[in-house]
């Protein structure tokens, strides 16, 4: 069962106190006294004050209320009892620890997300807060909650949204009408909403009607003119009452009005939706832009000259595919010049190679000669010293006879005449080494 | 007069958007603390077809303490007595008895709580109604004449009904 929003139409009219003279409370902002807008879950309702629980606590016996209520409760069973213990107001279980236990976090988030009518409603504020964030409303941004004066000498309040006027609205001024006083802050509403003696005529019916009462009257003015229903459509139609009532029945366009209205409505949902689907299509371009920035900064890199590039001589091309097989032609100039350039440099360094080399094999040449011919320089002179050698020893085998003395000396000798062979041996090696 | 308490509002706004079937409460218009309630009296019972005219009064610590109520049509009944008063518990304040020392009788005293409404407490009423009690009596003479003749005693609280509960 759901709890009743007082604005429920079942409510009396002299429920509806007249409450735009006596200010409510703003401070604190008596949450118990708030218009809840929503219908909230029953259980989430204080059995003691049948509002939504304000800072709530838990009885011993797991049942939930207001911690002011519970306290209420408890002062007078005292009051009554003179005994040291107080039962459940739920369920009347004997409650013998008075420690009240805070309520699960979830429970106060719930309580503080209801929403509720600004308490300064009745003065003209339209807000509606959650909860929680009511208290914040009224003190810093409710255009009906009474700040310092803006004028320094004056200690009384005005509203906020009067504090753009920048004076004091504290003067005392006169009802034009009815002679009483009041401050000027006060006479508006006053004169609009209570004065006993201002009238005003009725700008249909010319009847005259107290000021208060004006709203009221042309609500139910028997001469009061009203546009077609489907005035925003198109229908010129202004009548009063009687008469509109017989132009609806004929009327085509106020017929098409519920139609109209739900197009109107659906267009306007469509539009919502495109608008909403535009935003998200340029985030995700911005995102896919970056993407592509981190995934590939080398093509990046070698796009950007090429491009600007481009940009600069757009002009002649009429589309990329031109641009990029002129591009593609002078590339292909710039690699047949090149490939000349080689062969010519090849043509230069091998021509190059075949002179020195040739002036190589005829110093070879050269060379060559010049060591045959002093090889057969020390051929004929080893051989006319070998000559020599037979020619001393034959003299000295003849001059002694000792065989074995003349074995040794012949050692002897023999190696004293080696070692000038073996140094020319030596000095031609090192001539075929050069 | 002080603001009404919203608890006082709600409460009035449901009895008039729900009404309980066979009651009916009303608050004053100059003042909303302040009801004419009308209980139909339960088929079955010696008030069937009577209409009983009650007042109801909230008082300033209510729902600290109970609703003040009273019938206002005479009726023969062992727990309502010739002003009005009805004897019931949870019209009494918890503990509400000065003379009582004893723990074991004082839960007897008074069962008031004030999670209970203006729409139990008229339940109860009738109910009481349906169910006299004469073992716990207020208006001692008829609860007497109830159990010494229970059907004299419905008889004539036939009659008044009819004579005094008239619809
Ligand atoms: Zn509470
Ligand atoms: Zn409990
Ligand atoms: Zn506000
Ligand atoms: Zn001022
Ligand atoms: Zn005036
Ligand atoms: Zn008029
Ligand atoms: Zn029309």
């Amino acid at each position: 069962m759901a709890t009743p929003t007082s604005s429920s139409p079942g409510r009396p009219s002299f429920l509806q106190a007249d409450a735009t003279l006596q200010r409510p409370q703003v401070n604190p902002v008596d949450l118990r006294a708030l218009e809840y807008v929503d219908s909230y879950d029953h259980n989430l309702m204080c059995a003691i004050c049948h509002s939504p629980f304000v800072y709530p606590v838990r009885l011993e016996c797991e049942h939930v209320f207001c911690q002011r209520c519970v306290n209420d409760a408890m002062s007078h069973q005292d009051r009554d009892s003179r005994v040291y213990s107080i039962t459940c107001p739920s369920c009347r279980r004997r409650i013998e620890n008075r420690a009240i236990t805070p309520v699960p976090k979830i429970l106060s988030h719930i309580l503080d997300d209801l929403r509720v009518k600004c308490p300064l409603e009745c003065l003209g504020c339209p807000e509606v807060k959650a909860r929680g964030d009511i208290q914040d409303h009224v003190n810093k941004y409710c255009a009906y909650a009474e700040v310092k004066c803006p004028s320094e000498s004056c200690l009384l309040t005005v509203l906020r949204k009067d504090l753009d006027e920048q004076r004091c609205l504290h003067s005392v001024m006169k009802c034009e009408d009815c002679e009483s006083s009041f401050m000027e802050r006060d006479l508006e509403i006053h004169r609009s909403r209570h004065c006993e003696v201002g009238k005003a005529s009725c700008p249909d019916c010319n009847a005259q009607v107290l000021l208060r009462d004006l709203e009221g009257h042309i609500e139910c003015c028997p001469d009061a003119n009203f546009p077609c229903n489907a005035a925003e459509y198109g229908c010129d139609f202004v009548a009063i009452r009687e008469t509109l009532d017989e132009h609806l029945k004929m009327c085509p366009l106020a017929k098409l009005v519920p139609f109209l209205r739900m197009q109107n409505e659906r267009l306007e949902a469509h539009e919502a939706a495109l608008k909403h689907l535009r935003h998200k299509n340029s985030i995700l371009e911005t995102s896919l832009s970056t993407i592509q920035e981190t995934l590939s900064p080398s093509a990046n890199l070698i796009d950007a000259p090429s491009s600007s590039a481009a940009d600069s001589d757009t002009g002649p091309f009429d589309s990329t595919a031109h641009h990029l097989l002129c591009l593609h032609e002078s590339l292909r100039e710039e690699v047949n010049r090149v490939s000349a350039a080689v062969s010519e440099v090849d043509a230069k360094a091998s021509m190059m190679v075949m002179n020195e080399s040739l002036r190589i094999k005829e110093d070879l040449s050269h060379a060559n000669a010049v060591i045959g011919s002093m090889r057969m320089q020390l051929h004929w002179l080893m051989s006319a010293r070998l000559q020599n050698q037979q020619r001393v020893a034959i003299v000295r085998a003849q001059s002694s006879g000792d065989g074995l003395g003349s074995s040794t000396d012949a050692g002897g000798s023999s190696g004293s005449v080696e070692l000038p062979v073996r140094r020319l041996s030596d000095s031609t090696r090192q001539d075929t080494k050069l | 007069m002080a603001a009404l308490p919203k608890r006082i509002v709600k409460e009035t706004e449901r009895l008039m958007a729900e009404p309980v079937p066979g009651i009916s409460a009303v608050p004053h218009e100059d003042n909303l603390r302040y009801f004419d309630v009308m209980i139909h009296g339960p088929s079955q019972s010696p008030y069937e077809s009577g209409v009983f005219k009650l007042e109801l009064f909230l008082p300033d610590d209510y729902p600290m303490t109970p609703p003040k109520i009273r019938f206002l049509t005479k009726i023969y009944h062992p727990n309502i007595d010739k002003l009005g008063r009805i004897c019931l518990d949870v019209l009494k304040s918890t503990f509400h008895t000065p003379f009582l020392q004893t723990p074991t009788r004082l839960t007897r005293a008074g069962n008031w709580s004030p999670a209970l409404q203006i729409r139990t407490i008229l339940l109860s009423i009738q109910a009481l109604l349906g169910a006299p009690n004469p073992d716990d009596p207020l208006a001692n003479d008829v609860a007497q004449r109830w159990k010494e003749d229970e059907q004299a005693a419905i008889q004539t609280a036939r009659e008044w009904t009819r004579q005094y509960a008239k619809a």
